[in-house]
């Protein structure tokens, strides 16, 4: 059963391996902090990998990954993600919204189709929902992918480095959208390169560097006096991959 | 040379004049090539879709297939058509032989392989370009189907004019099951051949001139359908 105050996150004895060669590996690893946690690590270090195998995008080698207790499927699941580089149907603004609350009918009744058009007021394109979603400027487009994966009220929400392209404003407001939702039940799990952003939202940190965790725990805590060399070497902006 | 022009004159004043023999043969054309196009639709767009997005044993061999059917000669498919509703066929009794269902099911049978194999490709691109998208904000395999061919829309609607392309202008299978009977099955390509074979050059200069036009028509219909999808970023 999904727990309602603070879903979590379990990985046992993870392995993900492309033609032999391990990309990421992890014993165990508990997340079930509540608000935000946040995935540091230089480039290629496996972040993002690891969001698509909790997703169920990519399937691990061997070991287990639990949501709530329950095995990741790639068909049910309470779970959505943003990706780093969001795709859009070649639909207007409202249709990508309104695909995503699709479940058993094509067409949406109208208490879905309100509940879309307040998500995209909520994110600031009210105003573009005849718009063709690929027609969007960059800040423009995460704000529509943030949506997308909101408007499903997921329980866990996965975001790779949405801001990584943005300008301050946006980042901002996108932060804002975030932190709302984490303080209203959602776990969210964050991979970013910006330690500033990273102090700013989350409550817990994880270091992963070639692709084995090294550090994870409370995010003062990690920034003031982490454990790892590898962290250390992080932050002081020393660790390239 | 003044025989040509001679014949392009008497030609373009059939045109002019909206000959009623001209307009009938271009009227059963279009009504023939059109059903068989929307019902060709309707069975190889599902298919094309099924074949694009699933997995399954047996899948390669019917892509194969599919494609080379695309490059079917014609008379072999009025063959074969004619063999299947002639009188002694298997479906003789349905009495269809030199009627236009007989000519609407041998083009049929030519367009189903180019719209299967190129729904087919299109909605494969599109599992590729969509699949993490889809896996990211969990979208109901059951509604995926629905979204490929909405997003796919443009590209479909050029692929049902090729299908119909191939169709207005295939003169082997009709020739065959139709029998180009006046008022009944002649159909443009079918009265080109035979005017030609009689001398009669101006009405089937008449007729080649119009199925230039229609060639043309849906040449230019599809290249404005895509500068509509590139304009509205729907490319």
């Amino acid at each position: 059963m999904i727990n309602n105050i603070h879903p979590t996150v379990e990985i046992e004895n993870l392995n993900f391996s492309y033609k032999g060669k391990p990309l990421l590996n992890i014993d165990y690893l508990k997340i079930d902090k509540p608000g935000i946690t946040v995935v540091l690590g230089p480039n290629g270090a496996g972040k993002s990998l690891l969001l698509k195998l909790i997703q169920g995008i990519e399937k691990p080698t061997f070991g287990q990954i639990r949501l709530n207790g329950m095995p990741v499927s790639d068909k049910e699941g309470h779970q959505c993600m943003v990706l780093q580089t969001p795709t859009f149907l070649r639909l207007s603004v409202y249709q990508n919204i309104a695909v995503c609350l699709r479940r058993d009918n094509f067409f949406l009744g109208q208490d879905q189709k309100n509940e879309v058009l307040a998500m995209l007021e909520k994110v600031g394109l009210g105003d573009k929902i005849n718009l063709p979603a690929r027609l969007l400027s960059g800040g423009e487009k995460q704000k529509l992918s943030l949506a997308r994966a909101l408007i499903s009220r997921p329980k866990i929400l996965l975001v790779d480095e949405p801001t990584s392209t943005i300008d301050p404003a946006t980042t901002s407001f996108i932060e804002d959208i975030i932190k709302t939702r984490a303080e209203n039940d959602t776990k969210i799990i964050f991979v970013t390169h910006d330690i500033h952003q990273a102090l700013r939202l989350a409550r817990h940190a994880i270091m992963i560097y070639k692709g084995n965790v090294v550090e994870e725990g409370d995010v003062e805590r990690f920034f003031k006096t982490p454990n790892s060399p590898h962290t250390r070497d992080y932050l002081a902006g020393k660790l390239l991959r | 040379m003044d025989f040509i022009i001679e014949i392009f004159n008497l030609a373009l004043e059939l045109i002019i004049s909206f000959d009623e023999v001209v307009f009938e043969i271009v009227w059963l054309s279009i009504k023939v090539s059109f059903t068989a196009l929307i019902l060709s639709c309707l069975v190889a767009v599902p298919l094309g879709t099924v074949l694009g997005l699933n997995r399954f044993f047996g899948r390669n061999f019917l892509i194969l297939l599919f494609n080379t059917l695309m490059g079917l000669p014609p008379v072999v498919v009025g063959l074969s058509v004619y063999l299947i509703l002639s009188r002694s066929g298997p479906l003789g009794w349905m009495n269809f032989l030199y009627t236009p269902y007989a000519m609407i099911i041998a083009q049929m049978i030519l367009i189903i392989p180019i719209v299967t194999s190129l729904t087919c490709q299109k909605v494969e691109e599109l599992f590729m370009e969509y699949r993490e998208l889809f896996l990211s904000v969990r979208v109901k395999k059951s509604q995926q189907f629905w979204v490929y061919l909405l997003d796919a829309r443009y590209a479909l609607l050029t692929i049902f004019l090729a299908g119909f392309g191939r169709a207005i202008s295939e003169v082997g299978a009709v020739i065959i099951v139709g029998g180009n009977i006046d008022h009944v099955t002649r159909m443009m390509t079918t009265a080109i051949a035979m005017h030609t074979s009689r001398g009669d050059l101006s009405l089937a200069i008449a007729l080649g001139l119009i199925l230039l036009f229609i060639a043309l028509l849906v040449n230019l219909t599809v290249f404005i359908l895509k500068v509509i999808a590139k304009r509205f970023g729907y490319d």
